[in-house]
Order: C-alpha cells, then structure tokens, then sequence
C-alpha cells in the first residue's frame, strides 16, 4: 500500500512538473509565428508567382487550423497572460483567415485594413523621419 | 544545615531556567509538494509530518513529565502545610525546586509550540503564495469576461466555418488529422475536467458547512496559526509571572533561613544610659 501510494505520488509529481514546464501559450505561439510568416510572404520578392500561390496556399492551411486550435485551447485562459486577452479581444488580426473568410476579403488585404494600412493612406505618406 | 541550604538556593535561582539539549526538529513536507494535494488534504499532511517529527516526540514526552512533575509539587505542597521547623524548610526547599523544574519543562514546552506554531504559520503563507502564483492571475470577474469573447470568438468562426463548408471551400473544406485529432481531444479533455471537478478526491474544502476555495482554504488556515501565537504570547506572559513567583519564594525561604521567621528586626533599645544615669545625680 505504501508503495502504491509513493508510486501514486511521484506520477502525480511527474505529470504535474510536466504541465508546469510546457508553455501555455504554445498554439498562440504557433498562430502568431505562422501568421507573420504568411504576411511575410506577400513582400517577398525572391519567389515566383506560382511559389508564391503555393506558399501561402500551405501557409493559409496552416493558419485555419492554428485559428481553430488557439480558440479551443484551454490552457490559454488558464495563463492569466495578458496576450491572451489582447489576442482573443482582436479577433479580427487573431483569427486572421477565418475573419477574411467571413467577410469575403483576401487576408493581406483584410490585414492592412485591420491595421489601418489604406491605398488614401499609402498615397498620402510622406518620406522622413518619424 | 543553613549553608548548604543557601548554596543550593543561589544555585537554583541562576539555573533557574536551564534546559536540556534534546533534538527537537521538525522538516515539514517542501511547499512544492504540498501545492499538489487537495486543500483539505494539506493540513491533514503537514500534521502527520508533524507528528512523526522529533519535535512532537519530544512535546509529548514534555507532558507527561509535566503531569508527573504536578502530582509531585501537590504532594509536597500538602506535606508543607504538615511539618514544621528545619523540616518544613526542607521540605519548602523541595518544593521550589520541583517548581522551578516544572517551569523549566513548561518553557521548553511553550518554546516547541511557538516554533511548531510560527513553521506552520510561514508553510501556510508560502503554500498560499504558490498556490496564488500557479493559479490565474486575472480576477473572477475578468476570467468570465474573457471565457464570453472566447465564446463570442468560437460562435463567429463556427458561423464562418459553416458558411464556407456549404460553398465548398476547399481551405475550409479539408480539415488536416491533426485538427480532427485535435477537436476530439478537446471533447475528452473536457469529460476528463467534469470527472476531474466531480471526483470525491477533490471536492472543496468546507469550513463551516460552506464549500470555499483553496486560497480562502489556506488564508483561514493561516488566521488560525495567527490566533494561537497570540495566545502563545499569553502564555508566555504568565509563565514569566509565574517563574517571578517561583524566585520570590525562593527568596523568602532563603531571608527565613538566615533571619528567622520574624521579618522584623530586633528594636533596638532607646534606652539611654545617660537617661537612665540622669537620676543618680538628679
């Protein structure tokens, strides 16, 4: 019996070191660095057009699942961590692909928009320091 | 006779309050362990340890010497009351040296209760403090808010992931293995968290008959130790008069023994012989 019970704790223990060393923002993580990478692919000069397609074809696959994983992860709420509210207060810029999907605008597009990036904005800009 | 009795007085009154060397630990379970148990769990553990320690050995044993020692100091009390002269002196003797032995006893046992009391108080604190940090941060009423966007967010893109499935969407359409695995892993997760919330293992702690948080659990937990240290320095207040009483006596037997039993002085004679010669030549 004492046995069972040492062995009893030390898995209790293990599971428990185990939950604690993995991060709790790990999908949001994910989303994000895929996210910046699919953004980053709209400015990358050094691939052709069909490159391109096919990259952010990937990319965009990667991203809905990612969206899907971040909003049903639990783990995330139970951080406490403020990105996690500013992440899921922003659902527009978060959720990047589902939110362009929803509104049947393309990603990049529907990002600039987000972020206030407009065609008026950009044509109205000024070169100089800021 | 008188000797022997002050020196064994001089000596008892600056031993009085000498005490043995005895090993009085106690190493409670680390604050890492005790994080993981159950809250009503934690004090359950932190008294077994308790009294597996050298520390409570040695309590126990303290209170049966104490026991021992109070039939001992009544008996002798009584026979003062009997006995008179050198004997009732020796006897008193007797027993302001059992008393003192008592005292001693009585105060190595306050000072185990207060450090036994004081460990307690500071494992409370520094498990509340963990259970704090390892708990969310965000107060209740900001977690709700939060679980409401979540939801909000969820419903919009079910909406949206509906809406695309109907128009064939081919991103959409295809869901990889992963996220299949996914989805069905978080239904399980969420049978395994009902189990978890239901299990009798890990029902609230009560106080009172009413069900309470780990934290209100543990802050109770620590007003208690707080209520008994203040009681510990009562008890430490009377045990000093008491020890007061106990030097008093001593002394008392000490000024009978080298003055008799008539604390006055012998008064002095103010008959003057020129007074009294006055008359021969008056």
């Amino acid at each position: 019996m004492k046995k069972f019970t040492h062995a009893a704790a030390t898995l209790c223990l293990a599971l428990s070191a185990t939950s604690v060393l993995a991060n709790p923002l790990f999908s949001l993580d994910n989303l994000e660095r895929e996210r910046a990478a699919y953004l980053k692919s709209h400015v990358n000069p050094d691939l052709t057009s069909e490159q391109l397609e096919l990259q952010r074809t990937r990319l965009q696959t990667n991203l809905i699942d990612l969206e899907r994983m971040v909003i049903r992860d639990q783990r995330l709420l139970n951080s406490g961590d403020p990105r996690v509210t500013r992440a899921l207060a922003a659902y527009d810029t978060t959720f990047l692909i589902h939110s362009a999907a929803e509104k049947d605008a393309n990603p990049f597009a529907h990002w600039l928009a987000q972020v206030n990036v407009t065609q008026a904005a950009i044509r109205n800009s000024e070169k100089g320091v800021r | 006779m008188k000797a022997p009795h002050l020196l064994k007085i001089s000596a008892l009154s600056l031993a009085m309050f000498g005490s043995q060397v005895f090993a009085t630990d106690w190493q409670p379970a680390s604050t890492d362990q005790l994080v993981q148990l159950p809250a009503n769990i934690i004090e359950h553990r932190i008294e077994q340890d308790f009294q597996t320690s050298p520390m409570a050995t040695r309590m126990s044993q303290l209170e049966q010497q104490l026991r021992d020692k109070a039939v001992v100091i009544g008996d002798l009390a009584a026979q003062v009351e009997q006995l008179e002269g050198e004997a009732k002196q020796a006897a008193e003797f007797e027993l302001i040296n059992e008393k003192s032995t008592y005292l001693d006893l009585m105060e190595e046992n306050h000072t185990l209760r207060m450090q036994s009391t004081i460990k307690r108080r500071d494992l409370y604190n520094k498990v509340l403090n963990s259970v704090r940090s390892q708990s969310n941060q965000l107060p209740p009423a900001d977690v709700v808010e939060l679980q409401r966007v979540r939801q909000d967010a969820e419903a919009r893109m079910e909406q949206t992931i509906a809406r695309m499935t109907q128009t064939n969407n081919n991103l959409f359409g295809n869901r990889s293995a992963q996220d299949e695995q996914f989805a069905n892993n978080v239904s399980l997760i969420e049978q395994g968290e009902q189990a978890i919330r239901n299990h009798p293992a890990n029902q609230s702690p009560i106080i009172n008959g009413e069900s309470v948080t780990t934290e209100d659990y543990l802050r109770s937990l620590l007003i208690d130790s707080g209520k008994e240290l203040a009681i510990l320095d009562q008890e430490a207040l009377l045990l000093s008069q008491m020890a007061t009483l106990v030097a008093l006596d001593a002394d008392n037997l000490k000024y009978t023994i080298s003055y008799g039993d008539n604390p006055q002085p012998n008064a002095r004679s103010t008959d003057s012989t020129v007074t009294r010669s006055a008359s021969l030549f008056f």
